[in-house]
């Protein structure tokens, strides 16, 4: 029973910080059909945000986190405008210069701080004791900013003009256009804003586990399960897929190995895509 | 010329040319000497280009296959298997492991030829994950993650083959998929391709069976990547789930945006620029990723039509230039 | 009048709505048929269910004694129902006479096991060649052969259109308002070549379509659709004279025609 709310809690979190990606990844292919392959790449940026402005020089844990972040999606809007933004229209197109920018990226990053692993410190040291279940604090602090993040997400897409404007972009981008929506200027905000979720999850996990150039390639192939499972475009489905995911990896983690759990998930992502491409929430476009 | 409007004639130069290249890529070890370095580069290029060759056919049919590095993968196993474990010859083996990959396309088709664009590209990436995580998970048979070693070289007739024997093995099943698609994209595949490509409703309506076509275009892409993958796994020796994953079928795919995917020479060239770089800047290793992401982008940006497209502008122009006094 | 085509109880439902909903009629033999209504009557949804490119939800469809509902688009083709666009479809950067050629050789070599023996492929391209010089002189193209099609102006590039259609050796042709977009001469010629196939090739044709100067031309049946059902169907005359179908869509035509 213990053990069973351990691995609950590990699951939660990962749950969180794969939906936090998930909701990234799905936004720019809702909006701007484009396989984001180097999406990964952005959360490892943040990673190293994390390391180089609290490792190395000594900000404040919160301060980081939210410059590591915005760092991260300024560089998102910079290469949006540079490399994406010729590719509208063409999915393939977009998806393999996507290919292209994650290897730079990766490159870039190995040259600078080398593919040796990095750590930066946990932000709070000890675990919540409950009856004799131990929280490990830090794991609680990523929860509990995920969560936030995530409501705040909520907020802007749902109540703010320009969250529901980039919906409306989403839906249909001509029609947007033609009524006035600068739809460049959405795609590049949301392409940022794609980048900044990514980051903040990365500076959020470079704590947890160790920091280095390949850590992104892991992250966005559990990004793509969900949102192929939850539905391209859908972002509550995103957040509905992450805890399935993450609760099914647990368990086969636990009762199999990681191997058979990551495949069941491609498996169940084959079955998706040939039998409802729009995934358990997607739209059908 | 009216009796066969479905055939496209190249100009003698280009087909004396091929030739030409042809001959110059099997007989220069004999002429210059056989560096061990030069040769092995050259197997290399090779066998990948004929991956990045079966990936233009996908490419060709609109379908950007994710799953080519495992059916080069699921080649490669199969003949090790065969020769190693199941004690039969390598012409056999050879042949058995193209089939393989030619029966697992055959089998996952019917299902995968009808989903297009990103979603195909999506789930023959989860495809290819699936395929490569069994080569990891399934031990006994694959190896696992620590390879499969041990793998007879290749034999012919009797012999052994050495060192250009394997060269000249490679660039032969190059040079027969690049002779022999050439000659398909002259006639009706080629124009069923480029047809399809531009209405395929009005493909459709004369009563033409567009997914069998799909189907039978992934079989036969999928049997020459499991023949290179044969050769790969008794040249190396050792073979490892590594090889086989996504990355493989990107390169294959990067080749094919390099050298344009309309123009199968274009793809060649494209593979002995692309190749042979990891051994050339092997100094630079480090930097080499970083280069080869960069020059991407940058021909994305600038090139999207790639090597091809860029010769057809300089003949283009040179036309140009000539046709005015 | 011979049924070649009986469409039985079709129906179609998207989500909540009936497209179609349980139509039957007759079409073929001699005189053209002419499926009518307003917009939204399903007239399209019929057309794509009849040419398989749509699967129906219930119902037959029966071609030349054949049940043909569960067919692929291509199979139903191939058994002689062809088909015409409402908006062109031909391949522009190639001659008429290509445009002509490649069709028939769709149908000629349909399958990729055709494509392997050669005496196949080479008889497929003789049988296509001849297909399209036929179908060639019958829209009377022969002057514009080497032209490019995507040069032709949009009323011949609609000609060209059913001269592709004829390549596949129809017995029944089904045509998309073929009068979409064209002018006045454009649509005459677009009815004198529709009458000629009919009459000189035998070819049974069904149309849909809203120009009805064109329908009262050439149609000798009429079929009517109104919110995915059967309003009336019979000769021209009679159901010109339905007080029902002038009520509910000729009558407005008639005043705006």
């Amino acid at each position: 029973m213990q053990i069973a709310i351990q691995i609950s809690i590990i699951a939660l979190m990962s749950a969180f910080v794969y939906a936090l990606i998930a909701l990234g990844f799905t936004l720019v292919f809702g909006i701007m059909r484009v396989v984001n392959f180097a999406h990964g790449e952005f959360y490892m940026l943040g990673a190293y945000a994390m390391y180089v402005l609290y490792g190395l020089l000594g900000w404040p844990y919160g301060s980081a986190l939210i410059a590591g972040a915005l760092l991260v999606g300024l560089a998102g809007f910079v290469l949006e405008r540079v490399l994406f933004r010729r590719f509208t229209g063409d999915e393939m197109g977009g998806m393999i210069m996507s290919l292209a920018l994650a290897i730079t990226l990766q490159a870039a990053i190995s040259l600078v701080f080398t593919v040796d692993d990095l750590s930066v410190a946990r932000p709070v040291e000890g675990a919540l004791q409950i009856g004799s279940v131990f929280l490990a604090l830090d794991q609680l602090y990523v929860v509990g900013v995920t969560l936030l993040a995530l409501a705040a997400f909520y907020v802007l897409i749902e109540k703010t003009r320009v969250g529901i404007t980039i919906r409306a972009v989403a839906q249909d981008s001509e029609v947007a256009r033609l009524q006035g929506v600068r739809s460049w200027r959405m795609t590049a905000l949301t392409f940022a804003l794609s980048c900044l979720l990514a980051g903040l999850a990365g500076a959020l996990m470079a704590p947890v586990y160790t920091i280095h150039p390949h850590m992104g390639e892991l992250v966005v192939v559990k990004a793509f399960i969900i949102v192929v499972l939850g539905g391209l475009g859908s972002l509550p489905g995103a957040v509905i897929a992450a805890l399935i995911l993450s609760f099914t990896e647990a368990i086969a983690s636990t009762f199999y190995n990681s191997t058979v759990a990551t495949m069941l998930s491609f498996l169940i992502v084959m079955a998706v895509l040939t039998v409802r491409p729009a995934g358990l929430m997607g739209r059908s476009r | 010329m009216r009796n066969d409007l479905t055939l496209v004639r190249r100009p003698v130069g280009v087909r004396v040319a091929e030739l030409l290249m042809a001959a110059a890529l099997l007989a220069w070890p004999l002429a210059l000497g056989e560096s061990r370095f030069a040769l092995h580069v050259g197997v290399m290029v090779a066998l990948y280009a004929t991956l990045a060759m079966s990936m233009n056919l996908m490419l060709r049919i609109g379908q950007l296959s994710l799953a080519h590095g495992a059916l080069f993968g699921i080649g490669a196993y199969v003949s090790a298997i065969l020769t190693r474990d199941a004690g039969l010859g390598f012409v056999s083996a050879f042949v058995l492991a193209g089939l393989a990959s030619a029966l697992i396309a055959l089998v996952t088709a019917p299902l995968f030829m009808r989903i297009k664009g990103v979603h195909f590209a999506l789930l023959t990436f989860a495809f290819g994950e699936v395929v490569v995580l069994c080569f990891v998970e399934f031990v006994d048979i694959f190896g696992g993650n620590n390879g499969f070693g041990q793998i007879p070289p290749a034999q012919l007739l009797g012999h052994t083959l050495d060192r250009y024997g394997s060269y000249l093995l490679a660039t032969t099943l190059a040079l027969a998929s690049y002779f022999s698609l050439q000659a398909m994209y002259r006639r009706e595949l080629g124009v069923i391709t480029a047809s399809l490509h531009q209405d395929e409703a009005l493909v459709t309506a004369s009563g033409f069976e567009a997914l069998r076509f799909r189907i039978a275009v992934f079989v036969l892409s999928a049997a020459m990547a499991g023949w290179a993958g044969s050769l790969f796994a008794h040249y190396q020796g050792y073979i490892s789930p590594d090889s086989f994953g996504f990355w493989t079928a990107v390169n294959a795919v990067i080749i094919n945006v390099l050298g344009g995917v309309g123009a199968l020479a274009g793809v060649v060239v494209g593979g002995f620029l692309l190749i042979p770089l990891p051994e050339l800047l092997r100094d630079l290793q480090q930097y080499q990723r970083f280069i080869y992401g960069i020059v991407l982008m940058a021909l994305l940006c600038f090139m999207p039509k790639g090597l091809a497209g860029l010769w057809a502008t300089w003949i283009g122009r040179l036309r140009a230039g000539k046709a005015q006094p | 009048m011979s049924a070649v085509l009986q469409v039985r109880n079709l129906s179609r439902a998207f989500g909540g709505i009936r497209a179609v909903d349980g139509v039957s009629f007759e079409a073929g033999g001699d005189g053209i048929t002419g499926l009518i209504g307003p917009n939204g009557a399903g007239k399209t949804t019929m057309f794509n269910l009849i040419t398989g490119t749509t699967r129906a939800s219930a119902g037959e469809v029966v071609f030349r004694g054949e049940r043909i509902e569960r067919l692929s688009a291509p199979a139903i083709a191939r058994k002689g129902l062809g088909r015409t666009f409402q908006m062109t479809h031909v391949f522009p950067g190639l001659s008429v006479l290509d445009n002509l050629y490649r069709a028939a050789l769709f149908r000629q070599l349909p399958s990729p096991w055709s494509l392997v023996r050669p005496a196949t492929v080479r008889q497929g391209r003789r049988q296509a060649l001849a297909q399209a010089e036929q179908a060639l002189a019958m829209i009377g193209m022969e002057s514009l052969a080497s032209d490019d099609a995507g040069a032709l102006a949009y009323g011949q590039q609609k000609i060209l259109g059913v001269g592709m259609a004829l390549t596949t050796q129809p017995s029944m042709l089904l045509m998309d308002e073929p009068a979409a977009g064209l002018n006045a001469v454009e649509t005459d010629a677009m009815s004198a070549l529709i009458e000629r196939v009919h009459h000189s090739a035998g070819v049974s044709i069904v149309l849909v379509e809203h120009d009805m100067n064109m329908v009262m031309r050439l149609c000798s049946h009429l079929v009517v659709l109104v919110n995915g059902r059967l309003l009336a169907s019979g000769p021209a005359a009679t159901v010109r004279d339905n007080p029902q179908v002038i009520d509910a869509y000729l009558g407005a035509d008639l005043e705006n025609a």
